[in-house]
C-alpha cells in the first residue's frame, strides 16, 4: 500500500517536471511564430501629436513561400511588416496586427533607427529595449540618415536576408574595412549610461546604386555621433577610420590608405592597429596624447622600386596621413562637443582628482584640451617580387 | 553561492560602482568568524544540533524561544530562495508562467527530496557541485576575449566606504555557512569542517568575485548596477560567430538545479528543527505541512521583483546578520561562561 504510493506520488512528480521543461505557459510552438529578423524605429511628431512607426522584417517560414516560386533570383527571404501607433508600446503590438503568428524577438540582429527618433527618443528606446527579456545584448543599433523604413525596403545586396548582411558587416566586415564599426546594444547603453563618455552607433545610409541596372543599396559606411542620448551628427569615411584608429585595436584588418609619394600613389593596406591614450596632467592643465602603432603592406602593385631608406621616407608619409585621420575624428568631437573617443573616460580611470575638478562641465572642457596624436606606421611586405 | 550568482552582483554594483567585485569578496570575512563560533559550539556539543543545545545554554523556555526563531530564520531564507527562483524565471525567461506553479513544483521536489533525507541531498549536490563550477569557468572563459580591463579603474574610487556598504547585501550569502551548526553532528569526520568549510567559504569568495569582475570588465559598472540579473545578462553576452551562442540555457539548467538543492537542505533544515524544538520523534510528519507554508508565502510575500529587491537590500542584511552572528555569538559566551559543554543529549 505505501509502495503504491510513493510510486503514485512520484509520477506526479515527473509529470510536473515534464510541464517544467517543456515551458508550461510559457511555450510556444515554432509553427505559431514570427521570427523578427530586423526591427525599424522611426518616430515623428506631427501637430504636437507623437507617431512611431515600425517595421520589422519577418523571416518566410520555410516551404511556405508567398509567391510560390523558386525563379525568383534575387528575392528576399523576409516579410515586411509595418505598424503605426502613438506610443512605441502601442506600436509594437501594433505591426504584427496582420499575421496570426507571436512575434518572437530572440533574433533581431539589428535595430534599425529613423534620424528623428535617433535625435529625440534614443534614451526610451534603448532602455525599453533592455528591459525587454527577448532581447539579445548583440543586437546592433544602426543609426540611417532618414527613415529607418527606407532601409528595409531596399532590402540585401547580395545575401538572401537584409538581416544576415547588416550581421555580418556589422560585427566583421565593417571594422576590418574601416567602413563603420557595430555598436552593439549592450555598447550603446553603457555609453549612454556613462558619466564620461559619449557613444556612437553605427551608419547605414540607402544609396543610388553605382550600377546601372540595381535597385538602392544599403551601404554601411560612418558612425553617428550621440551627446547624452541624443544624436548630434555623423562622422565621414575618413573621420570614422580616425576613430577606429583611436578607439579600437584592430587585428585581421584590410583596410586600404592611398597616400602620395613624390607624386607617385600608393596604397598601403593596413592590418593591425594598437592605440593608447594617455591623459596628461600638469598643474591644471589636462591634456591628452594618443600612441597609435600600425602595421601594414604597400599593396603590390606594379613598377613597384622600394628600398630600405624608401620605406623608410614612405612610413613617415603613412603616419602623415594616419595623423590626419585621426585628428579630423578629433576635431569632429570637439565640434560636436561630444567625447565619443573617450578621453575624458581615460581620464576619469587614470587620474580621478583631475577628473573631479572637472564636473559635470567635461564635455565642455574636452573641447578645447590639446589632444597630441603619435603614430608609428610599419611597412612589413612589399609584394613577392624585389626589384 | 548559486542564489547570490543572480541577484547579488546588481545589489553590489549600484552601490561600489567598479570596486564592486572587492565588496562582493570582502563581504566574506564576517563569514569565517560564524564558521569559528560554529564550530566552536559544535567542539563543545559534538553530538547535537543548535536546536538543542540553545536548550542546554539558555535554558529550557529561552532555548525554546531562540530555536524557533531560528526555525523562522530558516524558513524566511528558503522562502526568499524560491521567490528569487519564480522572480528570476518569470522575469527572464517565461513570462506568462504563474509563480505559483513554479514555486509549487520547486516545494514538491524539496519535499521529495528531504524526505529522502539529508545523505540523498548531499550527494546530489556532490554530484551537481562539480559541474556547476565547470560551466562557471567556461562561461569565465568564454567571455575573456571581450574583457576590458580598464573598466575597472579608477580603483576604490570615493574611497573604502562605498565599498562597505556595497558589501552588506552579500555578507549573508556567505553566512548561510550557519547551516553548519544543524548539519555539524551528522558529518563524518566533524574535525575537517573547520578546514573544509574555511576553504568551502573562499571559493565561494573568490568565484562570486570572479564573475562580479567579468561582469564589471564588460558591462562597465554603471550599466551592471543597472542590471538586475547582470551575470544572467552576461551568460546572453556570449557570442562566438554563429556557433556558440545561447548558452544561458546550460547555466540556467545547472543554475535550478543548484537552487533546488539549496531549497532541499533549507527544507530539512526548517523541518528538523521544528522537530527538535517541538520534542517530535521524526521530521517526517512536518514536511507537507510546512509545503503549505511555503507555497503561498513564496507566492504571495513580495507583490513585485522591485518589493523583493528592496526587502533584500534593506531589511535582509540586518536580519540575516542577527542569526547568522550575534546570536551564534551570544549562545557561544554563554556557553564559556556557563560552562556548558559535552552534556549529551537528554
Amino acid at each position: 500500500m505505501k509502495k503504491k504510493y510513493r510510486i503514485l506520488g512520484l509520477s506526479i512528480l515527473i509529470i510536473l517536471q515534464s510541464a517544467i521543461s517543456t515551458g508550461c505557459w510559457s511555450s510556444k510552438e515554432v509553427e505559431s511564430l514570427a521570427v523578427v529578423t530586423l526591427m525599424g524605429i522611426d518616430y515623428t511628431n506631427e501637430n504636437g501629436s507623437d507617431m512611431w512607426t515600425i517595421s520589422a522584417t519577418i523571416l518566410n517560414p520555410l516551404g511556405q513561400d508567398k509567391e510560390g516560386d523558386q525563379s525568383r533570383g534575387k528575392g528576399s527571404q523576409e516579410t515586411l511588416l509595418v505598424g503605426t501607433g502613438r506610443t512605441l508600446q502601442e506600436t509594437i503590438s501594433a505591426f504584427p496586427a496582420h499575421s496570426s503568428r507571436t512575434p518572437y524577438y530572440g533574433h533581431i540582429s539589428a535595430f534599425i533607427i529613423g534620424e528623428k527618433t535617433a535625435k529625440e527618443k534614443m534614451c526610451e528606446f534603448t532602455e525599453a529595449n533592455i528591459r525587454y527579456w527577448e532581447n539579445r545584448p548583440r543586437t546592433l543599433i544602426i543609426i540611417t540618415k532618414g527613415k529607418a523604413l527606407d532601409v528595409l525596403q531596399a532590402g540585401p545586396a547580395v545575401d538572401k536576408l537584409l538581416s544576415k548582411e547588416l550581421k555580418e558587416l556589422g560585427m566583421k566586415k565593417a571594422l576590418a574595412t574601416g567602413y563603420s564599426y557595430g555598436v552593439t546594444l549592450t555598447d550603446f547603453a553603457e555609453g549612454l549610461k556613462s558619466p564620461d563618455r559619449d557613444p556612437v552607433a553605427t551608419l547605414v545610409n540607402v544609396v543610388p546604386p553605382e550600377v546601372p541596372g540595381l535597385g538602392q543599396q544599403n551601404l554601411m559606411e560612418g558612425l553617428a555621433v550621440f551627446q547624452g542620448g541624443r544624436l548630434i551628427g555623423w562622422l565621414n569615411k575618413e573621420e570614422t577610420m580616425g576613430y577606429l584608429l583611436i578607439t579600437q585595436n584592430i587585428n585581421n584588418g584590410h583596410i586600404p590608405l592611398v597616400v602620395t609619394k613624390d607624386n607617385i600613389l600608393f596604397s598601403y593596406y593596413f592590418a593591425t592597429t594598437k592605440s593608447k591614450i594617455l591623459s596628461v596632467v600638469t598643474g591644471d592643465n589636462i591634456s591628452y596624447r594618443v600612441q597609435i602603432k600600425v602595421i601594414g603592406a604597400i599593396a603590390d602593385n606594379s613598377g613597384l622600386r622600394l628600398k630600405a631608406e624608401d620605406i623608410k621616407a614612405l612610413e613617415n608619409v603613412i603616419e602623415d596621413r594616419l595623423r590626419d585621420l585621426s585628428t579630423q575624428a578629433v576635431d569632429k568631437a570637439k565640434e560636436y562637443n561630444s567625447d565619443f573617443l573617450g578621453f575624458t573616460e581615460k581620464l576619469h580611470r587614470t587620474n580621478l582628482s583631475a577628473w573631479q575638478t572637472l564636473g559635470s562641465d567635461w564635455r565642455k572642457a574636452f573641447s578645447t584640451t590639446e589632444v597630441e596624436i603619435v603614430v608609428d606606421a610599419k611597412i612589413v611586405q612589399t609584394g613577392m617580387m624585389g626589384e | 553561492m548559486v542564489s547570490a550568482l543572480l541577484l547579488v552582483p546588481g545589489l553590489t554594483a549600484e552601490k561600489a560602482k567598479q570596486s564592486a567585485w572587492i565588496a562582493i569578496g570582502l563581504a566574506s570575512l564576517p563569514s569565517f568568524l560564524c564558521l569559528w563560533i560554529v564550530w566552536k559550539l559544535g567542539k563543545r556539543f559534538p553530538k547535537n544540533t543548535l536546536p538543542e543545545y540553545t536548550e542546554i545554554i539558555l535554558g529550557k523556555v529561552l532555548g525554546k524561544v531562540v530555536g524557533g526563531a531560528y526555525i523562522l530564520f530558516f524558513l524566511l531564507v528558503n522562502i526568499l530562495s524560491i521567490c528569487e527562483f519564480s522572480e528570476f524565471l518569470t522575469v527572464c525567461f517565461m513570462p506568462q508562467t504563474p509563480a505559483i506553479a513554479l514555486n509549487a513544483i520547486l516545494v514538491l521536489i524539496g519535499a521529495y527530496a528531504v524526505l529522502k533525507g539529508i545523505e540523498v541531498i548531499a550527494r546530489a549536490a556532490q554530484f551537481v557541485f562539480p559541474l556547476f563550477m565547470i560551466s562557471l569557468l567556461i562561461l569565465f572563459v568564454s567571455v575573456l576575449p571581450a574583457v576590458k580591463l580598464g573598466k575597472l579603474l579608477p580603483f576604490l574610487e570615493g574611497g573604502i566606504k562605498p565599498v562597505i556598504w556595497g558589501s552588506i547585501p552579500s555578507i549573508f550569502v556567505y553566512g548561510e555557512i550557519i547551516v553548519l551548526a544543524i548539519l555539524l553532528p551528522m558529518v563524518n569526520k566533524p574535525e575537517e569542517i573547520k578546514r573544509k568549510g574555511a576553504f568551502a567559504l573562499l571559493t565561494v569568495a573568490i568565484f562570486l568575485s570572479a564573475g562580479m569582475m567579468f561582469t564589471l570588465m564588460i558591462f562597465g559598472s554603471n550599466l551592471s548596477g543597472d542590471l538586475l540579473f547582470p551575470f544572467w545578462y552576461l551568460s546572453k553576452y556570449i557570442e562566438f560567430g554563429s556557433y556558440l551562442q545561447r548558452v544561458e540555457g546550460l547555466i540556467l539548467l545547472l543554475w535550478m538545479i543548484g537552487m533546488i538543492i539549496k531549497i532541499a537542505i533549507f527544507y530539512y533544515l526548517t523541518c528538523f528543527s521544528t522537530a527538535k524544538t517541538l520534542g517530535l520523534k521524526s521530521y517526517k510528519p512536518v514536511i507537507y505541512p510546512m509545503a503549505l507554508i511555503y507555497l503561498p508565502a513564496a507566492t504571495f510575500l513580495f507583490r513585485n521583483t522591485a518589493e523583493f529587491r528592496q526587502f533584500l537590500e534593506l531589511y535582509w542584511p540586518y536580519l540575516g546578520s542577527i542569526f547568522e552572528l550575534v546570536l551564534p555569538l551570544i549562545l557561544l559566551f554563554v556557553a564559556v561562561i556557563r560552562k556548558k559543554q559535552r552534556r549529551v543529549s537528554r
